[in-house]
């Protein structure tokens, strides 16, 4: 709370102007904010209502799972010949003991441990190298608008282009190790950041580049200070989609042909008919895409300070 | 003495260059000589080419035909020594107050212990002191333009270009930001070209008030404003000469916005 001028006594000049009361002093005006006790403030904060339900969500969806509801399918249930909801045979039921147990095994297991770390390094490789090409291509043609012009259908025609399907070409070429897992995550988050990155870059607020300019800024000093800072928020973005979208790529190759890593363990797991394995992995594939997407928030948060203090602004977290 | 800025015989034509693009004929044959620490304000109806000038004197428009001079040089180009503040403030959402203000000195590289601390001369000039660390989304309208004054004067510009920068403010914000641009700028004498299209405005701060006639502009009338300075313009603005000079020069444009 600032307040420019209330710093004088208040019975000082009351009597002169009849009526007329003098600014509130800064203790007066911190009297009168009515102070939340910590307690209600924090209650506030947590926001009782929102983690009820999603505790009871939480139970609900572990209750389906335990219970076996979740395979019970309703057979009977069909729209136009379609059964949308179908029983799942007793052996191919993962339940949560035999996911359970599979974490105990894999702990001690040191395969497990270096099939985790292809599969991570893989996909972070991928979208740091995709990010980083998608950031340089997409602030090219968003800063040139020739180039934008020349390359620019040859980049929409490529980005329609399921670039999966290049998956059996891309093992061909780069074999079945950890790099062709890489080179498809490539090209899928490259498409992810260039095509957000090029249109903010084409929108960073015309004035204020204006105004630098008259201010005798540099090309560089230009990019620097208004497009770089301009295009941030909308960079974030999409690196946190791309973040998610790289352990995806990852593992579907893995699953197609690989030597290690989780997607190839969870197809084997998945032929072994181990299906309490497969779901073990999805948790920790989840985990993975989940610690990405948060370091991913955290630097967000810090060079977007300035965004969170504007109405709508905030980044909404877990 | 020769001109801090002259205009000798401007004409601007916009587009037609492309078949299918009709030329707009901006402004035409604009002849004018400013002398250096004259503050001149420009009016005319919207859309006569006032901000075209400015852009031209800024160096980002070049003249179809005639010259743009600043101390005798022909404009080419941005400089570094105007200030250029426009109708829309344009400040950086992600600066706070203060790194806004110093934006001009880190394109020229000043280092940061005198960066902040010219910033804050300024803005406790436009009582803003306690609001530098603010973000242009924590300031109302009136500070944010303060803001940009700020910017605009921050790296000590030999020209001011103002164009139409207290617009977007009420009557009573903008007679505060008056008096404390005017306070600025008498401390310094630069020369000004200051774009509004209040009269009042126009005749309370300037030496000398241009009409515009409506588009393709032209300089219609010259006046000169003969009130002492400094001026207390919320006196002032009852002052006997200053209303019949308003009145004189509200002759010559209500011909052009009627
Ligand atoms: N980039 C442009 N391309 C084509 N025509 C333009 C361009 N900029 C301005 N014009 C035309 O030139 C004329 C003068 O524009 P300018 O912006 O200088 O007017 P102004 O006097 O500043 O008006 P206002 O008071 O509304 O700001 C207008 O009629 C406008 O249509
Ligand atoms: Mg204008």
């Amino acid at each position: 709370m600032r307040s420019s001028d209330a710093e004088e006594p208040r019975e000082a000049d009351m009597a002169g102007q009849a009526g007329l009361a003098d600014a509130l002093s800064q203790e007066e005006v911190e009297a009168l904010i009515p102070h939340e006790p910590t307690w209600r403030y924090w209650l506030r904060r947590i926001d009782v209502p929102v983690q009820l339900f999603r505790i009871g969500l939480l139970f609900l969806l572990w209750w389906l799972w335990w219970s076996e509801v979740l395979w019970n399918g309703w057979d009977s249930f069909s729209v136009f010949g379609v059964t949308p909801f179908p029983n799942v045979p007793e052996t191919f039921r993962a339940s949560p003991y035999e996911t359970w147990a599979y974490f105990t095994e894999i702990y001690h297991e040191q395969l497990f441990w270096q099939d985790l770390w292809v599969t991570v390094k893989e996909a972070l490789i991928g979208f740091v190298l995709g990010s980083l090409l998608g950031l340089v291509v997409g602030i090219i043609l968003g800063r040139f608008q020739r180039a934008a012009k020349t390359f620019g259908p040859f980049v929409v025609i490529i980005n329609a282009m399921p670039k999966i399907a290049f998956l059996p070409l891309i093992l061909i070429v780069y074999g079945v190790g950890e790099m062709s897992k890489v080179v498809l995550a490539v090209t899928i988050v490259f498409f992810i950041v260039e095509v957000p990155t090029q249109s903010a870059v084409a929108l960073v607020d015309p004035d204020l580049d204006l105004v630098s300019r008259t201010m005798g800024a540099s090309q560089r000093q230009r990019f620097m200070k208004v497009t770089l800072p301009g295009i941030t928020p909308a960079v974030f973005g999409a690196l946190r989609l791309s973040a998610v979208i790289s352990v995806l790529a990852v593992v579907f190759g893995e699953i197609f042909s690989a030597k290690r890593g989780l997607g190839q363990r969870l197809i084997t797991a998945a032929n072994q008919l181990s299906y309490g394995d497969t779901f073990a992995i999805v948790f920790i594939l989840a985990m993975i895409a989940l610690i990405m997407n948060g370091g991913i928030g955290f630097v967000e948060r810090k060079s977007l300070r300035w965004q969170t203090t504007q109405e709508g602004g905030q980044v909404i977290s877990l | 003495m020769q001109p801090a800025v002259e205009l000798k015989d401007v004409t601007l034509i916009f587009g037609g260059d492309r078949p299918d693009d009709e030329p707009v004929l901006a402004v035409q044959n604009i002849d004018v000589a400013i002398p250096p620490g004259q503050f001149v304000a420009v009016v005319g109806p919207s859309g006569c080419g006032k901000t075209t000038i400015l852009n031209m004197l800024a160096g980002i428009l070049n003249p179809t035909r005639g010259s743009v001079l600043r101390h005798g040089q022909e404009v080419d180009g941005p400089s570094q020594d105007i200030g250029y503040m426009l109708a829309r403030s344009g400040l950086s959402p992600w600066r706070t107050a203060r790194k806004n203000v110093e934006l001009g000195l880190e394109f020229r590289k000043v280092p940061k212990p005198q960066r902040r601390k010219q910033a804050m001369e300024l803005l406790a000039k436009l009582r803003l002191e306690g609001f530098a660390d603010s973000y242009p989304s924590q300031l109302s309208q009136g500070m944010r333009q303060r803001v940009a004054i700020a910017r605009t004067l921050a790296i000590s510009p030999d020209l001011w270009l103002m164009d139409e920068p207290f617009g977007a403010l009420d009557a009573q914000t903008r007679l505060t930001v008056q008096a404390e641009f005017l306070d600025l700028w008498y401390e310094t004498h630069k020369t000004v070209i200051f774009v509004t299209h209040d009269l009042e405005e126009a005749v309370l701060l300037a030496d000398r008030v241009l009409v515009m006639t409506a588009r393709p502009g032209r300089i219609k009338s010259d006046t000169i404003v003969d009130l002492p300075r400094p001026r207390v313009i919320d006196e002032l603005r009852f002052d006997a000469t200053f209303r019949e000079t308003e009145h004189k020069i509200w002759e010559e444009l209500r011909g052009e916005i009627v």
